[in-house]
């Protein structure tokens, strides 16, 4: 354990995205360590001033403080898209286990129900739910859970038919172990490693994906703090109001290039291939 | 003790058939590999039996078809008097402590995430034996047994070498004190320095416990060290079976012969002179195996009889069985 830390601390852009994730989940948690701003409170008489002392990052078209809407923004963000991969991770790797396993009819049904599920885009039949269910966050986070989790079946029933064949599950069967102890202790810890990696990376994407909604106004509603909602309301005043569509922006940029070195990182770290 | 004749183990009539499934045996019928075909051997307790041949003659599959891991097409296998597959599956679990396997790759067969002293210790709770601290304590004794410092049981496969991991494998298979261990090429993927340390190895835990091992190898060298009686077994046949001085002494089977030639002597006079009597061609497919005795096609005492009969294992001498024409 102390080895694996001691590699991905070694790794200057793990590093760097691990610190800038445990900054954002912080600030996810007690955004008032962040700043003293009412993300919220309108202030006409200050619309649209350029970055100062006074507001770090400027202020939007109601006079909110730009940089506290980021950090009251991360609340949602962070936790919407965590929420939805691991909804997603939940049901897909129970899925793709039982899947993988059992293998036969249970097999059949299952892949090709992921079949249907891949087949669509994800964006696209994401806005399809959220238009017939109405729009709100919890139905963008049903949206895109129910697409996601195909993915994660696939994979773990991929890793799962691979690690059935191993010779040490072979050798488990041959010492007396029980079949469930087999899928829970042997054949699934064996086959997480993917998944994991996947993980991080979808958060990012994810994280994406929800500002993308919100961009085009199926995700939150105005006025609340969300990073893509803030961007598409901010659009039109690019130029000439540069800060305020540029900042969330980049914050959005910035957390999730995090979540990827860390995948990456992870992904190396997990390898089974790696000599130490 | 269930059987009174010191007969372990017994196979009759032991066939296992694996159909290579393809959508063209609709039309073209089905395309069955006959693993192993109709064998009939026992083990006695305390003794060493041999299982030698090519890689791909069912030797392996016969080791796990003994050890109950996969299901014969046809045949019994019997172990101290009872029939292992009539059972029912519960039974078959408890089998398992009288009779355990020590695989050949040592780096695939222990879990990669488990701390080896976790797998040992696992054996023993698939059964609900003893308490922790009695657990603990004897995977420190079984490691110490193989040769290890029972200390390492915190460590992980990947900090072992080649032969420690084997090692560890071998005190695994020890644990629940069996009766009959399979031995499928335990010493195959280990240097030759590494090989003689574990053959002897396992040779003192035998003496110690009164195991009864089946040693399944294609190495001809180390067999004849570690067997007492050998079997040679080609496409799923056994073509011979023999005490293993009476096998190297006066082997009566065509293949036996050329196998024991094949063997490399450190002399270059007499390798030299080895050349016109080596074995040629190469295995036959075990999907189209050749009519008849199936080693004719590389057989020099052809005879018509050799492709329109399949020869029978017959006792020619003491204890020495043979399935051949020309015997």
């Amino acid at each position: 354990m102390y080895r694996s830390l001691k590699y991905f601390f070694s790794n200057p852009l793990a590093t760097i995205g691990v610190i800038i994730i445990a900054l954002f989940v912080l600030m996810s948690i007690a955004p008032w360590l962040f700043t003293g701003y009412n993300p919220y409170a309108i202030n006409t008489a200050e619309r649209l001033r350029p970055p100062s002392f006074k507001n770090l990052l400027g202020t939007d078209e109601m006079g909110r403080d730009v940089y506290s809407r980021i950090v009251y923004g991360s609340r949602l963000t962070i936790s919407f898209s965590v929420a939805v991969v691991l909804i997603a991770l939940a049901i897909g790797a129970v899925v793709g286990g039982i899947s993988g396993y059992y293998g036969k009819f249970v097999d059949s049904v299952i892949m090709r129900s992921t079949d249907i599920f891949l087949a669509f885009p994800m964006f696209v039949l994401a806005m399809a739910i959220v238009a017939a269910l109405g729009r709100s966050l919890v139905n963008s986070m049903l949206a895109l859970s129910l697409v996601w989790w195909a993915q994660y079946a696939r994979l773990m029933r991929g890793q799962v038919l691979v690690a059935k064949h191993e010779l040490y599950i072979q050798a488990a069967r041959a010492t007396g172990t029980k079949g469930h102890v087999i899928l829970f202790r042997h054949i699934l810890p064996n086959c997480f490693a993917p998944l994991l990696i996947k993980t991080t990376l979808d958060i990012s994407m994810a994280i994406l994906l929800l500002s993308g909604l919100s961009f085009i106004g199926l995700g939150a509603e105005p006025p609340t703090p969300e990073w893509g909602a803030i961007i598409t309301t901010g659009r039109k005043y690019l130029i000439g109001y540069w800060w305020y569509p540029t900042f969330p922006g980049l914050t959005i940029f910035m957390v999730s290039i995090a979540f990827n070195f860390v995948g990456d990182t992870l992904s190396d770290l997990l390898d089974p291939r790696r000599t130490s | 003790m269930k059987s009174k004749n010191g007969i372990l183990v017994q196979a009759n009539n032991l066939t296992k058939y694996y159909e290579v499934k393809r959508w063209m045996s609709l039309i073209t019928g089905k395309n069955i590999i006959k693993a192993v075909d109709g064998l009939n051997f026992s083990i006695l307790r305390g003794e060493t039996l041999g299982l030698v041949g090519e890689s791909g003659c069912g030797k392996s599959t016969t080791g796990r078809l003994l050890l109950g891991l996969e299901a014969p097409t046809s045949g019994k296998i019997i172990f101290d008097g009872e029939n292992i597959f009539d059972c029912g599956r519960n039974a078959l679990r408890q089998l398992r402590r009288e009779m355990q396997v020590i695989f050949q790759d040592p780096f695939s067969s222990l879990n990669p995430r488990m701390k080896i002293g976790s797998t040992i210790e696992w054996v023993f709770k698939n059964f609900d034996l003893y308490s922790r601290e009695e657990r603990r304590r004897r995977v420190a004794e079984l490691l110490e047994m193989v040769g290890l410092d029972s200390k390492s049981m915190n460590r992980y496969p990947h900090e072992f070498s080649g032969g420690q991991r084997q090692r560890i494998g071998i005190a695994r298979a020890l644990a629940l004190q069996p009766k009959f261990i399979v031995a499928d090429e335990p010493v195959s993927s280990l240097d030759v320095s590494i090989q003689a340390q574990i053959l002897n190895l396992l040779k003192d835990l035998q003496n110690e416990f009164g195991l009864t091992y089946l040693f399944i190898t294609h190495d001809l060298r180390i067999v004849k060290h570690v067997s007492d009686r050998i079997a040679v077994m080609y496409l799923g046949k056994i073509v011979e079976l023999a005490k293993s001085n009476s096998l190297y002494e006066s082997p009566k089977h065509p293949y036996t012969q050329k196998l024991i030639e094949a063997v490399p002597f450190p002399d270059p006079e007499i390798e030299l002179n080895k050349k016109g009597f080596l074995i040629t061609g190469e295995i036959p497919s075990p999907l189209h195996p050749p009519s008849g005795c199936r080693f004719r096609t590389r057989c020099e005492q052809l005879d018509p009889i050799c492709s329109r009969e399949e020869p029978v294992l017959k006792e020619t001498g003491e204890n020495h069985f043979v399935a051949c024409h020309h015997v």
